[in-house]
């Protein structure tokens, strides 16, 4: 019992050093999926590190007043969840989905931001299934359960928590897992997928790089998925977490968080559907 | 001099010069203005407004009165099945037009990457933008078209506009009042002409406003036009407008063939109704004067004009087929997709059934009957329409011309008797 309880102790004294730890290394290290994902995290025209997670992450660095490091060793968002759980990163601001996989690993902050999960439709197989269906609605029930099917390919980026969700959503379907955005993008213009399932933010990006695309594939968003994003740190560091949703509590109270989103998310040339 | 003012005034007015002066000028200031002038659009929705003020109770007096005349003489059944197969053989012939410009003029085709991009633009804005594009793109239910034909109450179909029950009706009670006997319908008869001369005086006293009222119709129409998208789809609309004054042509032989004489006759007598369907780009708002000048201008038998063109107007609309079959070759070169014999035969079939459903149908629900065409292709609806939406201001004036004149050669060959030929019926039904 008594052994028990000095465990118990020496645990709480671990946990309690996280913000001591990083203060004393005078480092915050942040772990960040390898590729730029815009809005969350690009490099811009002076090749400087920008975006919604940047902000954030400097952010928190100040308001721990030490200096802010980097990890973009990660090549999956599921690898930026290693760097957490393996201690080689203090936190992961990333674009980073909260889902109950993930959360056995590392312990995730209140959620920042939430984004939209959205199909990008091929349209002329979309076309052949409402054919084959003999018509029909092509409405934001219809399509999901026309696409909930053994003959629809569906594709989804490998190491993304878009696996899960696929998998979820249309549990029939084909999942067809890709290492890249650009092999998936070109499957699904090609009509060898129905489909492509992933977050509004690269939909939006795949929007402003090809206005023209809009003729062959047709953004869907998925009602009621939201995709809910937050911040990871390691399951033996509570101080942190309880201290970052303090910090993300605040951030949302005094308008910091909405400035940021604004300037980056919400800018009217990203917006995909008005719903 | 107030008798001699008037009839200088309405020489002026009324004058083929000024009614195209009109137009022209609305739509020369409409492309410099865009639409900066914000009094000229409502100016000319009232004058829509005035001329389709006397629409329905037009088409329904002059309905119930021609079918209770023919009734009652008996004359009725010669019309009926020559009228089928004319307005089948308009329409059949408008869809092959249509598919063979598509086939030969490729609108959809190795459109430019630029082309390409603004019809992307177009759709993303389309469908993130409003809601009504997403919902026009559910396929046309003709079920329940079918069953809205018979009006569970004639006076809410009345005030809701809703033409083909109005029309249901009318075919109905003007069968009933030429059925019950000449001494007990003579006098009802006579009360419906009398309306329906008062709504055709009504008409008559607005053609005097007509020159301005079309400047303020056009100058809307070119305010609305997306030049970008215009540009885009070129070659379409180019198309559209060469098979649109083909079939005018070709109707306005069939009345010349039909009514000898010289071509011009008809085209002097029935450029009103051309102007006011091009400049309204409604075809109910043209019938007025397309009755007059078919029965005044052209003297075609009373009854088949006051039958037919209402008929016509409503249930006939072979621009529509044209349209629906080029859009379809269109959309189909857009996405690579090669429509073979058996294909090429249902889309005229299916064009036929979506050009009538599309009649009774308002605004841009009228454009959605194309899904009756697409969709058994698997051809994307939602494209199809929000890109025939955004050229409707430019393509429609001259869909609506092909409409009105099929329908005036269509009343043209049943009410006039051929040349060389006794004047069949004509005694009898005004007797």
């Amino acid at each position: 019992m008594t052994a028990l309880a000095f465990a118990g102790l020496a645990k709480a004294q671990d946990s309690s050093a996280a913000i001591e730890r990083i203060r004393q290394k005078g480092v915050l290290t942040v772990a960040m999926f390898a590729e730029d994902v815009p809005p969350f995290f690009y490099k811009d025209q002076g090749g400087r590190l920008v975006g919604i997670d940047p902000g954030l992450a400097e952010d928190i660095a100040s308001k721990l007043g030490v200096q802010l490091v980097f990890n973009r060793s990660a090549t999956t968002f599921d690898g930026v969840v290693d760097e957490v759980e393996a201690g080689r990163a203090d936190i992961a601001v990333s674009l980073l989905s909260d889902t109950l996989d993930r959360a056995r690993r590392v312990n995730f902050s209140r959620s920042y931001v939430s984004v939209r999960q959205f199909l990008l439709i091929n349209r002329l197989e979309l076309g052949k299934l409402i054919a084959k269906n003999g018509g029909g609605r092509a409405d934001a029930t219809a399509i999901p359960a026309m696409l909930n099917d053994q003959a629809s390919s569906i594709g989804v980026i490998g190491g993304t928590s878009y696996v899960g969700f696929l998998k979820e959503d249309f549990p029939k379907a084909r999942t067809v897992e890709f290492e890249t955005w650009d092999a998936m993008l070109a499957a699904v213009k090609a009509g060898q997928l129905v489909a492509l399932m992933y977050d509004e933010i690269e939909i939006g990006n795949w929007r402003l790089a090809d206005p023209a695309g809009s003729l062959e594939l047709r953004p869907f968003h998925l009602a009621g998925h939201p995709d809910t994003i937050a911040i990871a740190m390691n399951r033996n560091d509570p101080d942190l977490k309880a201290w970052i949703d303090l910090y993300l509590q605040k951030v949302e109270g005094n308008g910091f968080l909405a400035s940021i989103l604004n300037t980056y998310l919400y800018s009217t040339d990203r917006v995909l559907t008005n719903d | 001099m107030i008798e001699k003012t008037q009839k200088i005034l309405g020489a002026v007015l009324l004058h083929p010069v000024s009614v195209f002066a009109g137009m022209l000028l609305g739509c020369l200031y409409g492309w410099i203005d865009k639409g900066g002038t914000p009094l000229i659009e409502p100016a000319g929705q009232v004058y829509l407004r005035l001329l389709q003020m006397c629409v329905i109770p037009l088409l329904f007096t002059a309905v119930v009165t021609s079918l209770a005349k023919l009734f009652s003489d008996g004359s009725a059944r010669r019309y009926i099945g020559r009228l089928i197969v004319m307005v089948l053989l308009g329409m059949v012939i408008a869809g092959s037009l249509g598919l063979l410009l598509g086939e030969w003029g490729e609108p959809g085709a190795e459109l430019q990457q630029q082309a390409r991009t603004i019809i992307g633009e177009v759709i993303f804005r389309a469908e993130t933008g409003s809601h009504t594009a997403a919902g026009a793109s559910n396929p046309a239910d003709i079920v329940l078209i079918a069953v809205g034909i018979v009006p569970e109450n004639i006076f809410v179909a009345l005030s809701t506009g809703n033409m083909l029950a109005i029309l249901f009706f009318a075919v109905l009670f003007g069968v009933a009042l030429g059925s019950i006997g000449k001494e007990k319908s003579e006098r009802a008869i006579v009360v419906f002409e009398s309306l329906y001369e008062t709504f055709i005086k009504i008409i008559a006293w607005l053609m005097y406003v007509l020159p301005l009222g079309l400047f303020c119709l056009a100058y809307s129409q070119i305010s609305a036009i997306g030049m970008p998208i215009l540009v885009a789809m070129t070659k379409l609309v180019l198309l559209t407008y060469a098979g649109c004054l083909a079939l005018v042509a070709f109707s306005f032989v069939v009345i010349w063939v039909r009514m000898g004489g010289s071509i011009w006759k008809p085209i002097s007598t029935l450029r009103e109704t051309i102007f006011v369907a091009f400049g309204t780009s409604s075809s109910f708002a043209a019938v007025p004067a397309a009755l007059r000048g078919l029965k005044d201008g052209l003297k075609v038998e009373r009854n088949v004009v006051d039958l037919v063109m209402p008929l016509g107007i409503t249930l006939n609309p072979p621009g529509s087929v044209f349209h629906f079959a080029i859009a379809t070759v269109f959309l189909a070169n857009l996405y690579g997709v090669d429509l073979d014999a058996g294909q090429m035969a249902y889309v005229l079939v299916a064009c036929v059934l979506a050009g009538i459903a599309a009649s009774g149908a308002p605004g841009a629900a009228a454009l959605s009957m194309i899904s009756l065409v697409l969709v058994p292709l698997g051809l994307p609806v939602e494209v199809a329409i929000i890109l025939l939406v955004a050229v409707d201001p430019i393509l429609d004036p001259a869909l609506t011309v092909v409409n009105v004149q099929a329908n005036a050669a269509t009343t043209v060959l049943l009410g006039t008797p051929r040349r060389g030929a006794s004047p069949v019926g004509v005694a009898k039904a005004e007797a």
